[in-house]
């Protein structure tokens, strides 16, 4: 029971990393429909601009703010002079996937060729813990956790009631109906590409401060988690992002306890599978979503 | 025994006036029946550890290196081009990139001192040498194109350092064919009882190191140890050993813990240690996997007593794991199993020193590397084909090769030399020497292996000798 | 030097051969198999376990059965397990999905098999791998290394050959037009009749097969394999490979793995000294990643683009194609959003 307790605190850890990441990766998909493998590798880069930062000393959670706004317009300066006009050419779905995994290599291998092969660490103040409900939590991690928790809010108000946020709401749900209703859809995509940099990189700041290290691969692993737990919540699903965060990062935790620690992340994994099996479109599809999903 | 003459601490000379203590003196290799045959006794191993995306692909490239044409990739800004037909390369084929890029610095901290000593004193028959290197990026599918290309430009490649455990089995027939003097980075017990003469192995295997923990713990009196072992091959080397070893010696294994390198938490593991209440934890994973297992048991409440593998010195861990749970936590309770080196006053091991710290070209962090047994060991390597080459008059591989057992052997009527010059010096005088160096005496076995004690030494910028691993324990771990 | 050379070569002809049947299912099919790699894996270790025979010296790794079959059975052996593999995981991950999850599915499968086979050591031997695997014949041809590396690599060649046989009879039948259908227009296809699923699910098992075969040559050349050599942007790699030489034309293909090959072997030697060795594997990377843009932007259709077939997907799709892209335009049957 302790046993269970203790692993759901690190998984809610996770998961608040998780779920930025997530819901950026989703709610950038979703306005946007391209696919972004180089999500991974854009919140690495903002990582290590965090790491930059403090190394010149700032403060850690400055420059968590910072990262998050390097990534941000990082994200928009990549999709405007690299995104839009290839799709501009007619370059089709799949085409870019393929350009955003050469986005990623491009940028990963950049990474590894400024700063090398071997992890950065951030300045992290040795702090006490503080024991909430059985669980044990640092105060970085909470901090962490807050984070999460803002973002989580922030994002349900922004597409809840903000007149920008429900014209998201029409471009993903169906674009062309949207820019006829007189959504101006540029800028409804600039701001999808901003607010998933912005979120990327705040969560790879946090990813950073809670496994104690950056290293250049460091997103593209964890976009492999990002992808699960945006799947599982079905993809282009804010709220579906959240959820699935949740679960993949309290599964992660939560299966080493039954099987051995190198089995933990595959657990994560089949589960997503065999949930994909029942419902293909994810937990929180609607079939709405199928009918506007993409074919091929 | 031999040449050791200082029992009592000394105050080291290195780095920033650290002081370091050196316990006893070098272990005696005569104890135990075939101690000097059995490979067992000495060094550390070199694995790998595994992180995913870092990987490179299908075909690997071609590392600089060799040959008029081609091109010297030194790991530093300042590395000559390999130019005049006239230089020698002395080839470092280990990862660099990857995750077990750190093995690269580690052949070059070695290689460089020794070369910039040798080309100090005029270079051998007119020859200079240089330290080149081949990322081999850890990964046998990669490395066999990269070691191909090594030896398609080998004429002017005086030895090789490398390869490690990663692609040593892939590369080795090639190697073989080479007919290079082959200085092996791999802990794997296939090489324990090899017999090509072109090998050697101047590090121990992979599964001492377990047993030096399980022969340390034993001595401090522990019962129960918990395992926690990164996947990848070091941890299958000493892993093992280490369970099976501490078992043999009467201790339990209370938790047997395998960890994935680059998950967000292992907090999971990390409980299951904690709740088993071990005594101490034998321990090995790559730097931010270790950083973050440390950071979530310090966050339960306790660091356990904790005993590491050579890894934990090199700079990338110690940074790590300092910074996730502070650098007195760090020294206070972990021991990392290191080969013995020689205490510090040993004229071989000022003369390295020296070099190391003078020598133009430099591995970053180089102070780190100024007790690291692959460092002295590499260092010897070099020196010791540098001198084979002057005792055969030649600079043909496989003539020199077969010198080099003989230069590193005493025997009656040899003189001690204690670096390049001096034995180039003796060379010329028609005498015959024995290389003792950085490392001391390497007591080389048929096998081209070598055997040795271990210690504990703590694991901080600065690490101290804490004590030596008791080699009857040790022999027992793994009879 | 002619031992590079054939290094070299044999890794152009294995990555040709990947390649041809990466471009059954990508460039051919429009399925987006980014566990590829997985499939080569899963060749390499059936031939590495088949052939490895009884332990010789030391512990270092499990024999399984102790089985050292004769060739070429190894290499029939990983042909069928990669088939069956590409079934198993066509029918999780094709059958139901779209494709967006599909391409994100797959990507998790190549993940979940490495972690799988380094967790469990006592399966395929964690992430030592296996090594000290023989060849065929080399006990018994009593050839110099050379002469049979050489030997090996005309092995390799009549495969390869045999490889592009059957890959050309497939796309030039009846099969080869309905895979395009499948990818152009896959509410078309399926008006006609074509039964989608089961078409992906074959070229899953073509695909697979071919890509274990690649792995099974491959293993046997390199004697060794473990999991840091197939790890998932390996993929990307042979993607690379197919778009530049141009995705649905099997001359194509050849041309582009030659090229990423023999960058990645050669354009090392190429560049200058550039600071520290780990930089020129950073740096092939990054132009691999540069190639991919460039080539998506001025030459979509690849080096050697596809050769206009028969069917052309609705008439207009395919003069189009020619001239803007070489992927998928699913517009149709509720296409991409946007």
């Amino acid at each position: 029971m302790n046993q269970v307790l203790s692993s759901l605190g690190f998984g809610i850890v996770t998961a608040s990393i998780l779920l930025p990441a997530a819901v950026g990766f989703t709610l950038q998909f979703s306005a946007t429909n391209v696919l972004n493998i180089g999500f991974g590798s854009q919140m690495t880069l903002a990582a290590f601009m965090g790491y930059v930062c403090t190394s010149h000393g700032l403060n850690l959670w400055l420059a968590l703010v910072l990262a998050g706004v390097f990534g941000a317009l990082t994200s928009v300066v990549l999709n405007r002079a690299l995104l839009t006009p290839f799709l501009r050419r007619g370059t089709t779905f799949f085409g870019m996937i393929v350009i955003t995994i050469a986005l990623s290599l491009v940028l990963e291998y950049s990474i590894e060729a400024i700063w090398g092969p071997q992890s950065v660490f951030y300045p992290l103040p040795p702090g006490g813990v503080v024991h909430i409900a059985g669980m044990t939590f640092t105060p970085d991690q909470l901090v962490i956790i807050g984070i999460g928790i803002v973002i989580a809010l922030a994002t349900h108000a922004l597409l809840r009631y903000t007149r920008t946020g429900k014209a998201m709401r029409a471009v993903a749900s169906n674009a062309s109906l949207a820019s006829a209703s007189g959504v101006p859809a540029q800028r409804i995509v600039d701001l999808a590409w901003l607010l998933s940099g912005f979120m990327g990189g705040a969560a790879g700041v946090m990813l950073g401060i809670s496994i104690s290290s950056v290293s250049f691969t460091m997103g593209d692993t964890m976009l492999i988690e990002i992808i699960a737990a945006a799947v599982l919540g079905g993809v282009g699903k804010v709220y579906g992002a959240m959820l699935g965060a949740l679960v993949i990062g309290v599964l992660l935790e939560e299966s080493a306890i039954v099987l051995s620690g190198a089995y933990a992340p595959i657990s994560a994994f089949a589960v997503l599978i065999l949930v994909l099996l029942v419902r293909p479109t994810g937990l929180f599809a609607s079939s709405a979503a199928s009918v506007k999903g993409v074919a091929a | 025994m031999l040449y050791m003459d200082a029992p009592t601490p000394h105050k080291h000379a290195g780095g920033n006036s650290a002081k370091r203590w050196l316990a006893a003196v070098r272990c005696d290799r005569n104890e135990g029946p075939d101690m000097s045959d059995h490979p067992s006794t000495r060094r550390t191993r070199r694995g790998r550890a595994l992180r995913y995306g870092a990987a490179p692909t299908i075909a690997a490239g071609l590392a600089a290196l060799l040959g008029g044409t081609a091109l010297a990739g030194g790991s530093s800004a300042s590395v000559p081009r390999a130019a005049s037909s006239g230089t020698l390369n002395i080839v470092s084929f280990v990862p660099f990139s990857g995750p077990d890029a750190s093995f690269g610095d580690l052949a070059l901290s070695g290689c460089y001192p020794a070369v910039y000593l040798i080309n100090k004193h005029g270079g051998v028959m007119g020859h200079k040498l240089a330290c080149t290197s081949s990322d081999s990026r850890g990964d046998p599918v990669d490395a066999v194109p990269a070691a191909n290309a090594l030896v398609a430009h080998a004429s002017n490649v005086a030895a090789i350092f490398g390869p490690s455990s990663d692609e040593a089995l892939a590369t080795e027939s090639l190697f073989e064919k080479a007919k290079l003097p082959t200085f092996l980075m791999a802990g794997l017990g296939q090489y324990d009882y090899q017999k090509s003469p072109y090998y050697w192995r101047l590090t121990p295997a992979d599964a001492t190191e377990g047993y030096a923990m399980a022969a340390w713990a034993k001595q401090k009196g522990y019962k129960r140890a918990a395992a926690v072992f990164a996947t990848g091959t070091t941890s299958q080397g000493d892993g093992p050993a280490s369970i099976k070893g501490f078992e043999k010696l009467g201790g339990k294994i209370v938790a047997n813990v395998s960890l994935t390198p680059g998950q967000p938490s292992y907090n999971t593991e990390v409980s299951q240690v904690v709740n088993s209440h071990p005594q101490v934890i034998f321990f090995t994973a790559p730097a931010d996997t270790s950083a973050t297992f440390f950071a979530e048991m310090r966050q339960l409440g306790t660091i356990l007593p904790t005993m590491v593998t050579e890894v934990a010195e090199e700079p990338a861990w110690i940074n790590a794991v300092s910074g996730a749970i502070g650098a007195s936590a760090l020294s206070k309770n972990f021991v990392a199993m290191e080969a013995q080196t020689p205490p510090t006053t040993t004229p071989g091991w000022k003369t390295f020193r020296s070099a190391l710290l003078g020598s133009p070209q430099k591995v970053p962090t180089v102070s780190q590397y100024l007790d690291d047994p692959f460092t002295l060991s590499y260092y010897d390597g070099a020196n010791l084909v540098a001198l084979a080459m002057l005792a055969t008059h030649s600079t043909k591989p496989t003539v020199y090769d077969s010198a080099i057992l003989g230069l590193a052997t005493p025997g009656p009527g040899k003189t001690v030399v204690h670096d390049f010059a001096s034995g180039a010096a003796a060379l010329a005088k028609g005498k015959k020497i024995v290389y003792f160096g950085a490392d001391g005496n390497l007591y080389i076995n048929r096998y081209h292996n070598v055997a040795g004690a271990f210690v504990g030494v703590s694991v901080e910028t600065n690490p101290r000798q804490i004590a030596q691993v008791p080699t009857v324990l040790m022999s027992k771990a793994q009879s | 030097m002619s031992y590079y050379v054939t290094v070299m070569l044999m890794y152009v002809l294995i990555g040709v051969i990947s390649a041809w049947g990466l471009n059954l299912q990508f460039g051919e099919t429009g399925v987006l198999n980014f566990a590829f790699i997985v499939f080569v894996a899963a060749g390499a270790y059936t031939t590495g376990v088949l052939s490895l025979g009884h332990p010789g010296h030391g512990g270092y790794q499990q024999y399984f059965w102790g089985a050292a079959w004769p060739w070429p059975l190894p290499w029939i052996a990983s042909t069928v397990v990669g088939g069956l593999l590409g079934l198993a995981v066509g029918a999780i991950s094709l059958r139901r999905l779209r494709g967006d999850y599909q391409a994100m599915v797959m990507l998790v499968v190549s993940l979940i098999a490495t972690y799988l086979v380094s967790a469990n050591v006592g399966f395929l031997n964690g992430q030592v791998g296996l090594a000290l695997i023989p060849a065929p014949f080399q006990g018994s041809l009593h050839l110099s290394t050379l002469g049979y590396r050489w030997f090996y690599l005309g092995l390799t060649a009549a495969f390869t050959l045999l490889v592009y046989e059957v890959m050309r009879r497939i796309t030039n039948s009846p099969l080869g037009r309905r895979l395009r259908a499948v990818r152009e227009n896959e509410a078309a296809a399926v008006a006609l009749g074509t039964n989608v699923v089961a078409t992906r699910l074959l070229t899953m098992f073509v695909g697979g097969a071919v890509a274990a075969l690649a792995g099974a040559i491959e293993v046997q050349f390199v004697g060794a394999w473990a999991p840091s050599g197939w790890t998932y942007p390996e993929t990307f790699g042979l993607f690379a490979a197919v778009l530049v030489g141009g995705r649905g034309n099997l001359g194509g293909v050849a041309v582009g793995a030659l090229l990423v090959q023999g960058l990645f072997l050669e354009g090392t030697v190429l560049l200058p000294n550039i600071g520290s060795p780990d930089l020129i594997g950073a740096v092939q990377w990054i132009t691999m990643g540069v190639m991919i843009m460039v080539f998506m932007w001025f030459r979509p259709q690849g080096v050697i683009p596809e050769r206009r077939k028969v069917f052309d997907g609705g008439g207009a799709a395919t003069r189009a194609r020619r001239f803007r892209l070489p992927l998928v335009p699913s517009k149709v049957g509720g296409g991409a959003r946007g």
